[in-house]
């Protein structure tokens, strides 16, 4: 196997990161030979639906797989059916009340497990079937590995990783994990904490009904209208602005990140389950390109140091494909 | 380190599929040459044992086929010896009655020395020229040589000694053998 | 890029097998063929030897046969034993003093002794001679009567000296 090690060396290895959303596909591919990169190549694709690729796309993959041998086709997995456990035990799978049956579960650094349901983990087998498929790596997982490469920090620290369409949120003490979430935030959901989003729209009153209401391509829509608008009632309201205790131009996507953010938090401080403290820290990895007002936000909200960075999540992606197969 | 994937990877060849069936086809065909020389290697071989055989057979052969050679011509040679020998004999025969047919009543010889290649004759005679007359040419004729002596014996009788040679490439055989 | 990468791999593939090919065919199989077809012509060739050596061999035999029917009479007469006594008896009938000495004995190259005897006779006439040779010619044994012959008158008698070989096996 020495012999085979030291061949594997000089070939080139191709890794491909995968992210699919609802309309479209990412892909990044870099090869790298003799620790070498040599070529790095993105691509963005039209689909129909999450059900499916599109035969451009598959086409493409093949291509690739066809060029070169040694490649590895990661995925990341932003389907909602996905969590932690503070633990790696079955017994607290019961406990959080997830089915442990329906499930894949990964135990990390024997202190905590990140799983995902079985449905998605076949959901993603199916559609790549046509190209095949290599690793499938949770958010949840990218964000530890970010977290490690900075030094510990104490205290309770926040972790969010954003995404297009999602936040992944986790939540340590040092080195263990209290709670972590995984939202999609392309949709309304019905379990939002109404007291909450009035304090925020105290402002404007179509606000109001606009968030509580409406579907998401409407209020997204609406929204644009309003930007227009914003203008217009930033003027008319100067008075009661400076009464405001929060300046907010948030609209769509973004308040729904606050809003889904809020209720994760509520959520950790107010279950027993999770054992909880305040949170004295908040990094964001920021892979979408937030909006600065999110991040004043969250620091006049939280009363806390926020720091932010930014990431791309197709190399994050492709570093986690090099960690697997280097490591293995 | 335990796989932090949903999945486990595929495994990987190390080779494309042009490179390894390349490979592969040249590794049958180079398999297919060796096959073919040990192949025929193993045909020659077969050739060489044959051979070893044949070769050990032929000189076994060869001997016996000398021997038999050296026993016929042995057989040949004594053959023509006894032939030879009758012959020989005959020849003698003759030449000595051929010699005593030579002699004149005149003439009587007390001493015969018969050569291959030469005759001695000593005797007496009634004269010289009966001698000369009647012995000297027929020696004459048959030797390349003759010389004689006269001499007178005690009783007073004329004694003669001839010595006749023949050349080396005749012999007295052969003028024999001729008549 | 790609595809000129494609070629030049293809080439070298092609390059490799021939020159795998080669090394093989020359290394191997070449040898390999020249010496089956050496060892297969030396056997033929052995073969053909073979051929030729039992033709000779039954050639031999029957000229073996033909010489030893040929030469029977003279072949068995080198076997039969040389006796001085019957040989002076028989030159008796010619002679009046018989007496052989034998000289020496010979090896000839056909395989052949020979007993060189000097023979010490004497007879009335030389017509006995002649006889005498002629009887010698019809003995059984092979015997040549050799030069030097002398003859010599004494008293009454003629006196015959002559060497004598006898053949033997």
């Amino acid at each position: 196997m020495g012999l085979l090690k030291a061949i594997k060396k000089h070939l080139t290895i191709q890794y491909v990161g995968v992210i699919v959303h609802e309309e479209s596909c990412l892909i990044k591919t870099k090869r790298v030979k003799k620790g070498k990169t040599v070529h790095e190549e993105e691509k963005q694709f039209a689909i129909v639906s999450k059900e499916k690729l599109s035969g451009e796309v598959i086409a493409y993959l093949s291509q690739l797989q066809e060029e070169i041998e040694q490649t590895y086709i990661a995925l990341f997995l932003n389907s909602h059916g996905q969590g932690v456990v503070p633990s790696c035990s079955k017994s607290a799978y019961q406990k959080f009340h997830i089915e442990y049956d329906h499930v894949k579960d990964i135990c990390v650094d024997q202190k905590y497990s990140i799983y995902a349901s079985n449905i998605d983990i076949k959901w993603a087998e199916k559609i790549f079937a046509k190209t095949g498929l290599d690793f499938i790596f949770s958010p949840f997982l990218m964000l530890d590995n970010l977290r490690k490469k900075e030094s510990r920090r104490d205290g309770i620290v926040l972790y969010m990783l954003t995404s297009y369409n999602s936040i992944t949120i986790m939540i340590f003490e040092k080195e263990r994990l209290l709670y972590g979430t995984f939202i999609n935030i392309a949709k309304e959901e019905d379990l939002l904490n109404t007291d909450f989003t009035e304090e925020i729209t105290e402002e404007d009153d179509s606000f109001d009904e606009i968030d509580l209401d409406m579907e998401l391509e409407e209020s997204d829509v609406i929204a644009d209208i309003l930007e227009d608008v914003k203008v217009e009632a930033d003027v008319k309201s100067s008075a009661q602005e400076e009464d405001a205790t929060i300046k907010l131009k948030l609209f769509g996507q973004d308040l729904r990140l606050v809003k889904y953010f809020d209720a994760s938090l509520r959520e950790f401080y107010e279950n027993d389950l999770y054992k909880s403290d305040f949170v004295t820290y908040v990094k964001i990895y920021d892979g979408t390109g937030l909006n600065e007002d999110i991040v004043t936000y969250l620091k006049e909200q939280l009363l806390v140091d926020v720091a932010i960075r930014k990431i791309n999540i197709e190399d994050e992606l492709i570093a986690l494909a090099v960690q697997e197969t280097e490591g293995a | 380190m335990r796989s932090r994937s949903f999945i486990q990877p595929r495994k990987k060849r190390l080779l494309d599929r042009m490179s390894s069936l390349w490979l592969g086809f040249i590794v049958l065909v180079a398999v297919g040459l060796i096959v073919f020389g040990i192949l025929i290697h193993y045909k020659s071989s077969f050739y060489i044992k044959m051979l070893d055989n044949l070769h050990r057979q032929n000189s076994s052969e060869m001997k016996k086929v000398k021997h038999l050679q050296k026993e016929v011509t042995l057989m040949r040679m004594q053959g023509q010896l006894a032939q030879e020998v009758t012959k020989a004999n005959e020849v003698l025969k003759e030449s000595i009655q051929n010699m005593f047919d030579l002699i004149p009543d005149q003439i009587t010889l007390t001493k015969v020395v018969m050569e291959k290649k030469s005759l001695y004759l000593k005797g007496y005679t009634d004269s010289k020229n009966s001698y000369t007359l009647l012995l000297e040419p027929p020696l004459k004729s048959i030797f390349t040589q003759t010389k004689v002596k006269f001499s007178k014996d005690t009783k007073g009788r004329t004694v003669f000694e001839s010595y006749s040679t023949i050349a080396d490439q005749v012999s007295l055989e052969d003028i024999n053998e001729s008549r | 890029m790609r595809a000129d990468n494609k070629t030049l791999k293809f080439l070298i593939f092609i390059l490799v097998f021939l020159a795998v090919v080669m090394a093989f065919v020359f290394l191997f199989v070449i040898p390999s063929i020249k010496e089956f077809k050496h060892k297969k012509a030396e056997y033929y060739q052995q073969l053909k030897a073979q051929k030729e050596l039992s033709a000779k061999e039954k050639e031999l035999q029957q000229e073996l046969q033909k010489l030893q029917k040929k030469y029977a009479k003279s072949l068995e007469s080198y076997k039969v034993p040389f006796e001085e006594k019957k040989f002076l008896h028989v030159a008796k009938r010619y002679f009046q003093n018989v007496k052989l000495t034998q000289k020496s004995v010979k090896k000839t190259e056909s395989g052949l002794q020979i007993y060189e005897f000097t023979a010490d006779f004497s007879a009335q006439t030389p017509v006995k001679f002649y006889q005498f040779i002629e009887a010698v010619n019809h003995m059984k044994n092979v015997v040549k009567i050799n030069f030097p012959i002398k003859l010599e008158a004494r008293n009454s008698n003629i006196s015959l000296t002559f060497n004598m070989s006898v053949y033997k096996l």
